[in-house]
């Protein structure tokens, strides 16, 4: 017995359109600035290093934002602040971060971070970083998030 | 006697095992490990630090081998295609380094700037075949993220070794 004609037509269709190349679709803009600024450390998921001291921000980077003193701390962190990307990207990027990677620690207030509120944050540099960042890291497991 | 009572045993046994086993079943047997332990190698296995994750469908053009190949726009070091891996998989016995650089390059087949990692491969001496070093768009050490002057190694779990530099396509600029 043959198959049914149309079964097979909706068979091609479906392997055709699971074969199409991810590549004729461009990489999304803010991913795109994900990857050429931040992703060589922290890596496509944003699991970071802990071997070379590389900060997780998958899972992680929203409890910053319980904290006091967190949420400046993201944008004035050298990885930000000194970054490449002007004040608009840079806004762009962090508030997709805290999203794709850290949506279930958010807080539930969370507002995402404005162009004039980066803008003004990065401008002011923070010194002791790693003084800075353990502090942080501190208030957070006091939080137990 | 003792002797008698073990002897009962087995041969009980022994009988048992004839009436339940064909005298080809050991060839069948041994056959199919045979075969099983040649095909074993085959299977489709997770190999973390050897590949890495690349998209299909990539218009190309060139010789990856070759130091002019459009995905080595900003590298420096040797191509591992030339030290018994390929330009997105290390040599055996080197791991890849996670923690990298990444840039672009403009693929002259359809005019797109593709995502390029430069990931080392590491834990070997230096390959010191194909040295390609063509530097566009590398920046000055104290720009460290894009700059190709640094041994990313020193961030892989291999340490300092460099053995030779990957191009891996991770993604495509919206033109």
């Amino acid at each position: 017995m043959m198959r049914s004609p149309r079964l097979s037509i909706i068979g091609v269709i479906i392997s055709v359109v699971s074969l199409l190349p991810v590549m004729t679709q461009a990489t999304e803009p803010i991913q795109f600035d994900y990857m050429m600024h931040c992703q060589g450390c922290h890596l496509p998921e944003g699991q970071g290093f802990p071997l070379r001291d590389v900060p997780r921000i998958k899972n992680h980077l929203g409890k910053f934002l319980h904290v006091e003193g967190g949420r400046e701390f993201l944008i004035q962190v050298p990885g930000s602040a000194q970054s490449d990307l002007n004040d608009s990207r840079l806004t762009a990027v962090i508030n997709w971060m805290l999203i794709t990677f850290s949506q279930t620690e958010l807080p539930d207030n969370f507002q995402p971070y404005t162009v004039t509120e980066v803008s003004r944050l990065r401008r002011s540099p923070l010194v002791e970083v790693k003084s800075t960042r353990a502090l942080l890291i501190k208030k957070i497991e006091k939080l137990k998030l | 006697m003792l002797n008698n009572w073990l002897d009962k045993i087995a041969e009980k046994a022994t009988r048992k095992q004839a009436r339940h086993t064909s005298r080809r079943s050991f060839i069948r047997t041994f056959g199919i490990a045979l075969i099983g332990v040649s095909v074993y190698p085959l299977l489709p296995v997770f190999r973390d630090n050897a590949f890495a994750q690349e998209p299909g469908n990539i218009p190309e053009s060139g010789d990856p081998n070759d130091c002019n190949y459009w995905r080595h726009c900003a590298i420096d070091g040797f191509m591992c295609g030339c030290c018994g891996g390929t330009v997105s998989s290390c040599p055996p016995g080197t791991v890849v380094s996670d923690i990298t650089w990444i840039g672009t390059c403009r693929n002259p087949k359809d005019g797109k700037d593709y995502v390029i990692s430069y990931n080392d491969c590491c834990g070997k001496s230096a390959c010191g075949n194909c040295l390609c070093q063509r530097d566009e768009g590398d920046t000055p050490v104290y720009r460290p993220q894009n700059t190709n002057n640094l041994n990313w190694c020193s961030g892989s779990q291999a340490d300092v070794p460099y053995h030779c530099s990957l191009s891996v396509v991770i993604g495509v600029k919206e033109s």
